[in-house]
């Protein structure tokens, strides 16, 4: 292939793999909206406590897949406490005070993690046999772990996809996202819906941080950094929307990656401008529904 | 015949594949009492959001004081003069009861954004507010909407909307919820606006309604089943099995 | 009369703010007016928070444009005027929150606080990559603004007092302006926004029209705000436009009480003072306070000026 067919492919594969990896956090997100209607603040705190706990387990054993294997139940355990402790009092409560809790815990789980595992940036080392390059064209090579990332990702969303489809908490999801009188109708716990929603987003985005940490640095504001994409991937997909959270999310890193190449003066400012056009054509969203939020 | 004031025609809301009013056309008169009635799911409260725009409709059209209003915001449909009250209580919680009928009357009689008015100054409003009040009998102004009664709760609703002066007044279910010595008064209350506006009444208690009204409407799947004098819709034998005897007892 | 009991101790607080020069030396004038500044920001929020109902997760949008004004209209090593510098700096804020506003008022509830805080965060990305404003290592204002006018110069903002006495001003006339406006019919219809928005609607508001109103005086005055940090620190950086001040702002208009304009004065004062209270005890200060936050939701349904009404009605 042509040089200038290889280099796009590259922003494009880029592009791809970044969206998918926001798709993971957005979806937690909208789905604690859409169904809980709670909006989270410290969403992003997760991906970054999942990162740095990938970073200091996989020191300690010396193998990325043992760190995420004991990363993932940590994260669902933190999800399960707080839910209990911190977000139950917020049900039905103004909006506002649901940022102000979630704000102030953004600023204890960054502090917990700065005695914990320091301030400094680290990097986390990519597993051995995902440890080379493929061949594009001359010079032009694309990380495989980068594919794999892509591939994970994929895989995690077919999941979600069918937990949604064809299990009873996916039912109570679907359900919830459009009348949550009627799930309790329906003889469904709702505390145990919400407490396993909560968790699962908190797992998810742990999980995010923890495979992103070998392709990214890991560093304190990853977290603040993830959560304010997530809010455009979000507002452009339309709250509640899976779907449109993987739609929104793929659009924002093909955006944000085409356009720091063919855009730099606009550095950082493209996904905004994305938002800001969604916002005067859809207000709701690609997929959301006008009175939601 | 005098020209209605309101006026709709072939009106129709669809969501999705259901079609919650179908081809409805009613006319509303000054001085009349104009009462929909039909069975839970009929589409009455789709009808009363699809003229006081809080739904647009999907075809047809309304006419209201010489505009053509399908499909209009609600705040431009409410300065034309028509006012709403709601099924399930829509009032300003923390208010007190002479705040919530300055406020409606604010929308009336304030013009552009008031910035440079202080409120307690403008005479006009506490006595619009004063006069909403009185007309529908309500004597504890001070009182904080949340801890009224449902009944009283339920005249603060008419008061508000009398408070914007409109000249057709939308009902929906002003009665519901109440006891019988409320919906006594409420009924003769309704019956009294009806002499110097254009009233639609949508209403389940079968009593008020053949007593009060003028004209009935039947909906019933979101079309009209048929409209006419009481005393023609109680004789009609598909009414009677559509809707009157099957479920309400009729007078 | 609570109104009256009201006006005395306002009068009270002004009064003991305006002597406090005569008492405190020159770390405390600028402490204190580095609290005003935050407070004439909070009640700017308070605007729309506790009397809209409009959660703005990106007022420090505002601050920052106020702030960069100033930068911006100062000649490297002189002093810009006064007169000239503030309008300009309000006028910015306020046309940039008519464009934002515009389009983030399309939006509601939990969707309208994440716009909000994505276009502060566009501006701070903006700021960033830009040369001319300094990228991200920010601009220094030299000189503090002058208060010359035709030859005359009434006071002079390198004096600490001079300066303390411009921020009480600057704070007693916001609140004036604030009081004003929210006893007026337009801060009436903003209350009956904030209680329930689609009966005004109903009523006959064109709701968007006031809420953009709200937003775009907010904005100003947050402006306001700003250019008076600059001026005060001589220091300009990105992080103003940053969520962290966004999100400290909001902190003091709801844990002070939202919807009495003294509440986030309070809140202010409070908060600034707790965190300069806590920054000398350890480094991670910000863990006792994040957990001050949390604890203060849980318990604290009505923020400290919910506190001091119960303790009005306690003693009658």
């Amino acid at each position: 292939m042509s040089d200038g067919l290889a280099f796009f492919l590259i922003q494009v594969l880029n592009g791809v793999q970044e969206g998918l990896l926001l798709f993971l956090v957005a979806s937690g997100l909208t789905l604690v909206f859409g169904i809980m209607g709670i909006i989270n603040l410290a969403h992003g705190s997760f991906y970054m406590l999942g990162a740095y706990l990938v970073y200091a387990l996989a020191s300690f054993t010396g193998d990325l897949w043992t760190a995420i294997l004991i990363g993932v139940p940590v994260a669902i355990v933190l999800g399960l406490a707080l839910e209990t402790l911190l977000i139950r009092p917020l049900y039905g409560r103004d909006h506002l005070y649901q940022v102000l809790l979630t704000y102030g815990l953004i600023l204890v789980l960054e502090e917990i993690r700065s005695l914990l595992f320091g301030d400094d940036v680290h990097g986390v080392a990519v597993p051995a046999f995902l440890d080379f390059s493929i061949p594009l064209k001359d010079a032009l090579t694309y990380p495989a772990y980068r594919l794999f990332l892509s591939a994970l990702c994929l895989a995690i969303a077919g999941a979600m996809w069918w937990l949604i489809r064809y299990t009873r908490l996916g039912m109570a999801i679907r359900a919830g996202s459009t009348n949550r009188e009627m799930v309790q109708s329906l003889g469904i716990d709702i505390a145990w819906v919400y407490r396993a929603v909560f968790a699962l987003g908190v797992a998810l985005a742990a999980l995010a941080g923890m495979i992103a940490a070998p392709a990214a640095s890991v560093f304190p504001g990853m977290g603040n950094d993830v959560l304010i994409v997530s809010f455009v991937v979000v507002v452009i997909g339309g709250i509640g929307s899976i779907k449109g959270a993987f739609l929104g999310a793929l659009l924002v890193g093909l955006a944000d990656t085409f356009g720091q190449i063919y855009v730099p003066q606009l550095s950082g400012m493209t996904i905004y401008v994305l938002m800001a056009a969604v916002l005067l054509w859809r207000p709701a969203g690609l997929f959301g529904r006008a009175g939601v939020g | 015949m005098a020209e209605p004031v309101l006026a709709a025609c072939d009106l129709a809301r669809q969501f999705g594949g259901l079609k919650a009013v179908d081809g409805v056309s009613l006319e509303l008169f000054a001085g009349e009492i104009h009462a929909v009635i039909g069975p839970n799911g009929a589409g009455k409260t789709t009808l009363i959001n699809l003229l006081s725009g809080d739904l647009a409709p999907t075809a047809g059209s309304i006419r209201f004081a010489g505009h053509e209003i399908a499909g209009a915001a609600p705040e431009r449909i409410a300065r034309l003069g028509i006012g709403r009250s709601y099924q399930r209580i829509n009032v300003f919680a923390g208010f007190s009861a002479f705040e919530n009928c300055r406020l409606a009357a604010q929308a009336r009689l304030a013009h552009g954004l008031g910035l440079f008015r202080q409120a307690r100054d403008v005479h006009a409003l506490n006595e619009a507010a004063a006069a909403a009040l009185e007309r529908v009998r309500f004597e504890r102004r001070e009182r904080i909407a949340e801890t009224l009664s449902h009944g009283e709760q339920r005249q603060l609703e008419i008061a508000m909307t009398l408070a914007t002066a409109p000249k057709a007044l939308l009902l929906d279910e002003p009665l519901a919820g109440m006891g019988a010595e409320e919906s006594e008064r409420m009924t003769a209350l309704i019956a009294e606006l009806g002499r110097d506006h254009a009233v639609l009444l949508v209403e389940h208690d079968m009593d008020a309604v053949f007593r009060i009204a003028h004209t009935l409407t039947v909906m019933v799947d979101g079309k009209v089943l048929e409209s006419g004098a009481p005393a023609v819709i109680r004789a009609s034998a598909a009414v009677q099995e559509a809707y009157l005897g099957s479920d309400e007892t009729a007078p | 009369m609570r109104a009256t009991r009201e006006r005395a101790v306002l009068l009270a607080a002004f009064a003991l703010l305006a002597l406090f020069p005569l008492l405190a030396g020159t770390f405390y004038l600028q402490l204190f007016a580095k609290i005003m500044i935050m407070a004439i920001f909070a009640m700017s929020l308070d605007l729309l928070v506790g009397y809209t109902g409009l959660v703005s997760f990106g007022h420090a949008a505002f601050f920052g444009i106020g702030a960069y004004a100033l930068f911006v209209l100062s000649p490297q090593y002189a002093a810009a005027s006064l007169y000239l510098s503030l309008p300009v700096a309000i006028g910015a804020a306020a046309v940039t929150a008519a464009v934002i506003g515009l389009l983030v008022l399309r939006t509601s509830g939990v969707s309208f606080i994440m716009v909000t805080l994505a276009f502060a965060q566009m501006l701070f990305y903006y700021v960033i990559g830009s040369k001319t404003l300094g990228g991200s290592d920010g601009g220094y204002v030299y000189v503090k603004p002058s208060t010359t006018l035709f030859g005359w110069t009434p006071v002079s903002l390198d004096h600490p007092a001079g300066f303390y006495y411009l921020v009480l001003a600057a704070l007693a006339a916001t609140y004036l302006v604030l009081r004003f406006v929210t006893r007026s019919l337009f801060g009436h219809a903003l209350l009956g926004i904030r209680s329930n928005e689609s009966r005004m609607r109903a009523l006959g508001f064109a709701t968007t029209g006031y809420k953009l109103a709200a937003f775009v005086i907010a904005g100003a005055i947050a402006g306001l705000a700003g250019y008076l940090d600059a001026a005060q620190f001589g220091f300009v950086s990105p992080d103003l436009f940053g969520w962290r001040l966004s999100g400290e702002v909001l902190m003091m208009v709801i844990l002070g009480g939202m919807g009495t304009l003294y509440g986030s004065v309070l809140g202010a004062f409070a908060l600034v003072l707790l965190q300069d209270g806590l920054t000398d005890v350890t480094r991670h200060w910000l863990l006792p306070l994040g957990l001050f936050i949390i604890l203060a939701v849980l318990l604290l349904p009505r923020g400290l000026g919910g506190l001091l009404r119960r303790a009005e009605k306690a003693h009658g």
